[in-house]
Order: structure tokens, then C-alpha cells, then sequence
């Protein structure tokens, strides 16, 4: 394989990982408290994606180009103050732009600054890699937090209003037709119920593929810190 | 990695990080206000449309559709001194909520009248007042009697959740409907709570919000007394000429 063929493998490694072998909520169950609270409709959860990938690659890019030069003493600050930025510049944008779902996304825009993922990133890939693999790194992060929640959202929206993304499914039993929505899927616990089942599946569909490739070690044992 | 020790150098970097990040975020935040507070002056249009009556409260009203039904109102300004519309200042352009944030007592507020067959139908008049943790703003809307309640909302508040925000509370505020706050002789009546007052003078307290029904209660003795709106609703029900 020559160099080229080989770099290019390496970037689609650095962005399919964190999708599936290495979700971070699935796998590293980070950012469960953002997960948990916005899935109940599927618009919040796109909006949400869109701000968390938006905020992992500014974030792994200017701290992967700033990492040489980022004092050891003092360079959590500095990451949070960077994290930081990004998430107030997106949480003006999304209140000028999309001020209905900004309000249905309340306070957890701004917590995206706390979202275990994004300060894990940083201090663990951005810090020590280039800047084009920091942002191929903050992309497929972004993507596998976003794939788990817009699912999650989709589940939790289609049973417990019938529709996706606001238009209607499947007829509901109130307005003449078969489908009784369960309200439980709108409230918070059943987003446990939902996320638990995601993690199974992907965790048992990690194993059969680490275990068919004669991996000895399944990817579950990574880490478990819950945000 | 390298590492940089010098004290001088770190405090450096992170006053230059500082710097760069706060021109970031005051850039953004200077280019968007003024989008966000156009959305909030449409926000507002749409309670004060909701409240007389033109549009159901959650119905789904396109920014256009909002804005216009807003221009059949009849937007006046009141002098809360001389107890009389005003043209001292622009119906359509003035904000009295800057000064909701202050102490000061607003010399003009506006109302809005909405006229049926050539007669006064409804009057929504804006209120405001210091709640639990912040000011909690409102709008009633009275009938054409100018003292029987049409309806109540209080659209902006930092209330307690799940205690004081109660105040948005549908069935709560389905009890305002057809009270009244004067009596025939125009004495401001209304109170909250007041168990054995005349039930059409009265609505129930909310249990374990009593700082923020205190407070919606002295809004509605502030501004529908003798300093807010109260004179200014006797000379209009005693027939002043528009």
C-alpha cells in the first residue's frame, strides 16, 4: 500500500471509528445528559447535532493548532475557554435564527460547554494530533453522538406522537385513524429505556464484529465516565 | 510536547486567548442582536394579538399573518400622568420594557383597542412587576365594560418551575375569565386569594406560590389603581371621547 493509499485509510479510520466501534455515547457513555434531556422530537435533536459537530471541530482544530504552544499549567483553562466560545457564538445563532427550538433547547446549548465528549476530544486527540486529523476526529465524533440521538428522537417521536420531524406518520387514533401514541415515549424515562436498548444493540453488534474478525477484545471496555 | 514553564509567557498565552475568544464572542453577539430582538418584538406582537382574541393562544401563525392581524389593533399611547392618550411619543416604536428593568414607573404605556361595528370591544393593556427571582410581564385583555376580565397571560417570567410558573397554568388562568376588577361605583375590587369576597370580584390563590401570586396580586392593585391604569379606564368608561 503506498503512502497515499495508506494516510487516506488512517482518515477514514479517524472518522468511522468514533461512529461505530468508539461511539462515544454507546461505547464511551459521554454526553448522556444531553441525550437524555432534548430527544422527545427529532428537530431539537438534529439542531442539537448540528451545534455539537460544529463545536467538536472548532474546538480539536484550534486547540490542535494552538497545542504546541498551549502552556501545560494552564491548558484545561484554555480549552474550556476555547469550548466555551464556540458554544456562545452557536447559542447566539441558533436564538437569532431558530429561536423556537433554541427555546425548547433551553439551558443545554450552553451546557454543551460541560458535554464530556467535546473536553474529551480536545484533551486527549487534539492536544497530541495534526489539525486535519483533529478535525477529521471532532466530524466523526460529532456524527456518532448525532446518529444515537436523532435515533433515539426518531423512536421516542414516533411512538409517542406518530409523527418525524413534525409531520405525521402514522394516523392518529384522535383524529380517526389506528394509532394510539404513548405518552411515556414524550417524557424523560423513556429516553433510558431507549438509549439502554441503543447501547445493547450497538454493544452486541461490537462484540459479533470484533469477535468474527478474531479480535479477542470487544471495544466496551474503553471507559465508563457518565456526563 | 513542549512545555513552557516561564510564568510571564503562560500569563501571556492566556491573556491573548482571552483577548482573541472575547472579540469572537462580542462580534457574534454585536451582528445578532439585532435579529434576535426583531424576533422578540414579533414574540411580543403575537401575545398581544393571542391576548385580544384574534388568534387562538397556540395556533401556528406565520410572521406575516402575526404582524398583520397586529395591525387591525388600534395601538395608543397612554400618559399615565395626565390619565389620557398622548401622541408624545410613536405608538409603533416604543419599548417601555427597558424600563420595566428599573424601578422607574413609566410615564407612557401603550394599549391596544380593538373596535367592533364603531364600538370598543376589547382593550389589552400591558403590566408588569417584580416577581419571585425576576420581573414577570403580562397583558389583560378587558371587555368593551372596560373592567370585565377577558383574559390574562403572563408571557415572560423567571418564576419558580414547577411552582411560580403555575402563573401559565391554563386552568389557573381560565378562572380570570368574565371576573371583574371594578364595581359598578368603579372601586377596584379584584383580589386573589380573598376567600368570602364576591366570586366575581375573585380568583383562587396558587398553594406554595405565594410570593409570586403576592406578586401578580400587587401588579394588579399598581396598575389598575389610581397610579397605572385605573383613571385613565373611569374617564374611557365615562364616555371621554376617543
Amino acid at each position: 500500500m503506498n503512502a497515499r493509499l495508506a494516510s487516506l485509510h488512517t482518515y477514514k479510520r479517524t472518522v468511522l471509528d468514533p461512529i461505530v466501534d468508539a461511539n462515544p455515547i454507546t461505547v464511551q457513555v459521554l454526553g448522556l445528559c444531553s441525550a437524555l434531556a432534548i430527544t422527545s422530537t427529532v428537530l431539537p435533536a438534529v439542531i442539537m447535532s448540528a451545534a455539537v459537530i460544529f463545536v467538536l471541530v472548532i474546538a480539536n482544530v484550534t486547540v490542535s493548532v494552538l497545542r504546541h504552544s498551549i502552556p501545560h499549567s494552564i491548558r484545561l483553562i484554555i480549552e474550556v475557554t476555547l469550548i466555551a466560545s464556540a458554544v456562545i457564538i452557536v447559542d447566539e445563532f441558533l436564538k437569532a435564527f431558530a429561536p423556537e427550538v433554541s427555546s425548547v433547547l433551553s439551558v443545554f446549548v450552553g451546557l454543551i460547554i460541560t458535554n464530556c465528549i467535546v473536553l474529551a476530544r480536545v484533551e486527549s486527540f487534539a492536544m497530541h494530533n495534526g489539525v486535519w486529523d483533529s478535525l477529521l476526529d471532532g466530524l466523526g465524533n460529532g456524527l456518532g453522538y448525532s446518529w444515537v440521538l436523532i435515533s433515539v428522537a426518531s423512536i421516542r417521536e414516533l411512538l409517542g406522537a406518530g409523527s418525524w420531524l413534525g409531520y405525521a406518520v402514522v394516523p392518529l387514533a384522535t383524529e380517526g385513524g389506528w394509532f394510539e401514541p404513548n405518552d411515556l415515549m414524550l417524557l424523560t424515562p423513556s429516553a433510558f429505556f431507549v438509549i439502554g436498548l441503543i447501547i445493547w444493540l450497538a454493544r452486541t453488534v461490537a462484540v459479533k464484529r470484533a469477535h468474527d474478525s478474531g479480535r479477542s477484545s470487544a471495544p466496551q471496555r474503553q471507559s465508563s465516565k457518565v456526563a | 510536547m513542549r512545555t513552557t514553564q516561564s510564568p510571564l509567557r503562560t500569563l501571556r498565552f492566556a491573556a491573548s486567548v482571552a483577548l482573541v475568544c472575547s472579540l469572537f464572542v462580542t462580534t457574534a453577539v454585536y451582528w445578532l442582536r439585532p435579529i434576535q430582538a426583531a424576533y422578540g418584538a414579533l414574540e411580543y406582537n403575537r401575545v398581544i394579538v393571542a391576548a385580544a382574541g384574534l388568534i387562538p393562544p397556540d395556533a401556528a401563525l406565520s410572521d406575516r399573518d402575526v404582524v398583520s392581524r397586529f395591525l387591525e389593533l388600534e395601538t395608543r399611547i397612554v400618559d399615565l400622568e395626565l390619565d389620557w392618550y398622548t401622541d408624545a411619543v410613536d405608538p409603533l416604536t416604543y419599548d417601555y420594557r427597558p424600563l420595566a428593568a428599573t424601578r422607574e414607573r413609566p410615564r407612557y404605556m401603550p394599549v391596544y383597542l380593538l373596535e367592533q361595528l364603531g364600538r370598543l370591544d376589547r382593550v389589552v393593556l400591558p403590566i408588569y412587576g417584580r416577581g419571585m427571582w425576576s420581573t414577570i410581564h403580562g397583558v389583560i385583555t378587558l371587555a368593551g365594560d372596560l373592567t370585565t376580565v377577558v383574559g390574562v397571560v403572563f408571557h415572560e417570567h423567571g418564576e419558580t418551575p414547577g411552582i411560580g410558573d403555575r402563573i401559565e397554568d391554563a386552568a389557573w388562568l381560565a378562572q380570570w375569565r368574565g371576573k371583574r376588577l371594578y364595581t359598578d361605583s368603579g372601586e377596584l375590587m379584584f383580589a386573589i386569594g380573598a376567600a368570602g369576597r364576591d366570586a366575581s370580584f375573585r380568583v383562587d390563590g396558587i398553594t406554595g406560590a405565594t410570593v409570586t401570586v403576592s406578586a401578580v396580586a400587587a401588579m394588579i392593585d399598581d396598575w389598575f389603581g389610581p397610579d397605572g391604569y385605573g383613571p385613565y379606564l373611569a374617564a374611557l368608561r365615562g364616555g371621554r371621547d376617543r
